[in-house]
């Protein structure tokens, strides 16, 4: 077979402009997905990290930044209206919210994420259930996506620096799990 | 145990491995065949190994060994079985093992070659090959593997780990997690392994043309040699594409099948550069032209493949397709930026070697045309690229993550496509040299106005008033004339050696120049894939209704008429509720939709099931968006009439089929 080999590469190897040109384009995309890749936010959700911050909208129409809650305990509930066991830990999450209402520090507040879910069927879920927690729709997947959420019911609760201290995947099925849960991160923080 | 017999057969693949790269550099060093040589053998016996890891981990999902972490979270108890055997593809860790297989697989039909005529393109081909496997295996062996099991501590804490540590029993959970709902669908038999077959087939002219490269080379053997592998390879990316496409259709119910999600984009990349390659190549083989082109576009197509793979399992990007983020991302990054750099190191250096003294004659030939639609599908590539990477670019410059979104994709590369679709329609107008197509002109005097047939009736009869989308039925209506047009001129030329036997002559000019009618059997595939695009992107209506217990909606002629929603569920868990729509034409009764949604209550995630009737004119497709739960007398539903998709489906047979004629031996040619 014919193979017409260059014998040696001994010609002057000037500085080519498109050569250079192209190894900064390689670069620059390089260094743009390697800056990207040691970013936080691809690394899963962990205790003792702090998840990026989000804004709520809730269905009453207040939005509600996590940056502005800091000082509070603030615990995250992802729920939806087609979770077959989401309705059962909505009412117990409700009686729970309502022990921390009446403490006058109001010092933890909860909030509800209605994940993959339709309007009418969330505020439907709401009422039947009489929440009254600050809830709102999961806008673009925005939330889920900053806390990894693949699937409902999932809670975290982050303590008044915004640092994971607790999560639940599934659901809690006493009060008495909540509450617990919900003290462990405050005592925490008084201690 | 049989998990840890799965786990050692892969280190020892892992071992050969990196044995091979260390003989194979060797045999460079050296320059000693008898290293080479080594290296090649330890190649054959990879695959084999690898085989046996991946039948453990087959038998570990049907089994139901639920011990094992990744049989645990991707397999339940109450899968049936075929999507147990998808689950090999499932996850992370174990679509690794089965790319790291393919890869394999591959590399033994490489291996198999004796190379006798072409000893200098081994050795390097064989450091390209080797350098890839050991890195997916050892990503394999040490950072995502699937034989890992739960262990019990004696202080009570949870492990993971192959071997049995000391002191630990065995933690045997009762039943699995289950696949992702999105992931049990028949495509999942289908279409990643396509998908995958196509990105890894572009290891071998990968290789070929890093070996070229680097061995000094200034012949077009490896353009020889590289063609059939890339046409495996190109045909199976198509099929993956478009297998996902059909799946996204069936299973996402956004009505469409295409949403520009940033890795549909990257695999669409190696496709584009790949595109090119198989026409540029032509006139390399030819001419002996665009020899630096040619490599730069095999390159670009394997470092897009690894780039895509990079992005869907590194997390870096959000989409439907993503893996969760994994601890590989680092070391794959360190593999396509070596990847790329090399790649390019290398081009740069031989460039000047690669010089041709060519100046492109501008004409109606198919070189021009070839050229002009090289310049399209980059445009496209380079669109899509900046496409994908601008969300990244976004959340560095705005600390948010800004996706493009489809109507931009559909603005730039709407028109190219229509460019492209007219190159291809007039492309068998064109010859070699200059042509002043005598011998076409009066063939054009029917075929122009035949042609516009399709336009008018679809004015007349399907009441389209888009000019863009009449414009295009044209284009397809003329570029399939001239196609079947080009094809029987051949069988007439043939007519005459055939003795009359028609089904002969029609045969024989398929076995006088295989590779050309199979190349214009692709082009006639992909202007009827373009005919379900037209559908979708130019005549596609849609309406959202809540509507009432025997309320109708209206659209494009048709009325889907609300007869009841049914709750049942499934043997597997499902909780599913099905809506009846019933359909009519005119009054007539043409059928019924079925749209479903589906909740699995295990895993609280719930699916859309769109209810779809199809035929070759058009698809009728409802999506149950929401209903009332106390009454259930009311439901919203999105409904859409999607002209001409089946093409797609149909088109994508015909390249397919293209395909495997122009691959088809070349002694099959007539003397």
């Amino acid at each position: 077979m014919m193979a017409d080999s260059v014998s040696s590469p001994n010609n002057k190897r000037r500085v080519n402009l498109w050569a250079v040109a192209a190894f900064a384009g390689v670069l620059f995309v390089l260094v743009l997905i390697g800056l990207r890749l040691f970013q936080n936010d691809s690394s899963p959700v962990e205790l003792g990290k702090k998840p990026q911050d989000f804004t709520l909208t809730t269905y009453d129409g207040d939005v509600i930044d996590t940056a502005d809650l800091r000082g509070k305990v603030v615990l995250v509930n992802f729920w939806a209206s087609w979770c077959a066991t989401c309705d059962e830990e909505a009412a117990l999450l409700e009686q729970a919210w309502q022990v921390y209402q009446a403490d006058d520090a109001q010092r933890v507040i909860f909030l509800g994420v209605a994940y993959m879910d339709t309007e009418p069927a969330s505020r439907a879920y709401l009422a039947e259930y009489g929440v009254t927690y600050p809830n709102g729709p999961d806008l673009r997947g925005a939330i889920s996506k900053r806390y990894q959420v693949n699937s409902v019911p999932e809670t975290y609760i982050l303590d008044p620096e915004g640092t994971l201290r607790y999560l639940k995947i599934g659901s809690f099925i006493s009060l008495d799990e909540i509450i617990s849960a919900v003290d462990a991160v405050v005592a925490l923080v008084s201690n | 145990m049989i998990s840890t017999f799965g786990y050692l057969t892969l280190a020892l693949a892992f071992l050969l491995a990196v044995y091979g790269l260390f003989a194979v550099v060797l045999g460079l060093v050296q320059k000693s065949a008898a290293w080479t040589e080594s290296a090649r053998l330890a190649l054959l016996l990879i695959f084999p190994l690898v085989t046996v890891s991946l039948v453990v981990l087959t038998m570990l999902l049907v089994g139901q060994r639920f011990d094992v972490a990744y049989v645990y979270s991707v397999t339940s108890s109450e899968m049936p079985i075929y999507l147990r055997l998808t689950a090999v593809w499932g996850g992370q860790s174990g679509s690794l093992l089965f790319w790291s297989w393919l890869v394999a697989g591959f590399s033994l039909f490489f291996a198999l070659r004796k190379w006798r005529d072409e000893p200098d393109l081994l050795p390097w081909s064989l450091l390209v090959v080797f350098l890839t496997l050991a890195f997916f295996l050892m990503v394999n062996v040490f950072m995502e593997t699937p034989f890992e099991r739960f262990w019990h501590m004696p202080d009570g804490s949870r492990v993971l780990s192959v071997l049995q540590p000391v002191g630990a029993w065995s933690l045997v959970p009762q039943d699995g997690q289950g696949l992702n709902p999105l992931l049990r669908h028949p495509g999942m038999i289908w279409h990643p392994p396509t998908l995958y077959l196509g990105f890894i087939g572009f290891i071998i002219p990968f290789a070929l043309a890093v070996s070229s490269l680097a061995s000094g080379r200034r012949d077009r053997r490896w353009v020889d040699i590289a063609r059939p592998w890339m046409l495996i390879a190109w045909v199976f990316l198509t099929l993956g594409l478009v297998l996902g496409m059909r799946w996204a259709y069936d299973i996402l119910g956004w009505g469409g099948y295409w949403g520009w999600d940033p890795v549909e984009i990257a695999a669409l990349l190696p496709w584009l550069s790949a595109t090119a390659w198989i026409h540029t190549a032509i006139l390399q083989r030819r001419k002996n032209h665009f020899k630096r082109w040619n490599l730069v576009l095999v390159i670009l197509t394997f470092v897009f493949v690894i780039f895509g793979t990079f992005i869907t399992r590194s997390g870096v990007l959000s989409s439907v397709h993503a893996f969760a983020g994994s601890e590989i991302g680092l070391p794959m990054f360190i593999y396509t930026a070596f990847l790329s750099l090399g790649s390019l190191g290398l081009l740069v250096y031989r460039w000047r070697d690669l010089h041709t003294d060519y100046a492109p004659s501008f004409g109606f030939t198919k070189e021009t045309l070839t050229l002009f639609s090289n310049l399209i599908l980059l445009s496209i590539l380079m669109v899509c690229f900046l496409g994908v990477i601008y969300p990244i670019i976004s959340e560095l410059l705005t600390d948010t993550q800004i996706t493009v979104g489809p109507a931009w994709y559909k603005r730039i590369t709407g028109p190219l496509l229509i460019l492209q679709l007219f190159l291809v329609g007039i492309c068998p107008l064109a010859g070699w040299s200059l042509t002043n197509l005598t011998r076409w002109r009066k063939h054009l005097w029917v075929l122009l106005p035949i042609s516009l047939l399709a336009p008018l009736a679809a004015w007349f009869f399907g009441d389209v008033r888009g000019g863009l989308a009449l414009l295009c039925m044209w284009l397809v209506s003329f570029s399939v004339g001239v196609l079947i047009a080009d094809y029987l001129q051949g069988a007439a030329r043939e007519k005459g050696s055939a003795g009359g036997n028609i089904l002969s002559a029609l045969w024989s000019p398929i076995q006088r120049n295989h590779r050309r009618y199979g190349g214009m059997l692709v082009h006639l595939g992909i202007v009827l894939l373009s005919l379900g695009i037209i559908g979708i992107e130019g005549l596609q209506q849609e309406t959202q209704s809540t509507l009432s217990l025997g309320e109708t909606v209206n659209l494009g002629g048709y009325s889907f008429k609300f007869e009841g929603l049914e709750h049942f569920e499934e043997a597997d868990g499902r909780l599913v509720t099905e809506a009846l729509l019933s359909i009519t034409r005119d009054g007539k009764p043409i059928g019924a939709l079925y749209p479903q949604r589906e909740i699995y209550p295990n895993m609280g995630l719930a699916i859309t099931q769109p209810g779809l009737r199809s035929n070759l004119a058009v698809d009728l497709y409802a999506v149950l968006i929401d209903w009332r739960p106390i009454s259930q007398d009311e439901a919203t539903f999105r409904v859409f009439i999607n002209p001409l998709v089946t093409w797609l489906w149909v088109g994508t047979g015909v390249v397919t089929l293209g395909t495997v004629v122009a691959l088809l031996p070349d002694k099959l040619r007539r003397k």
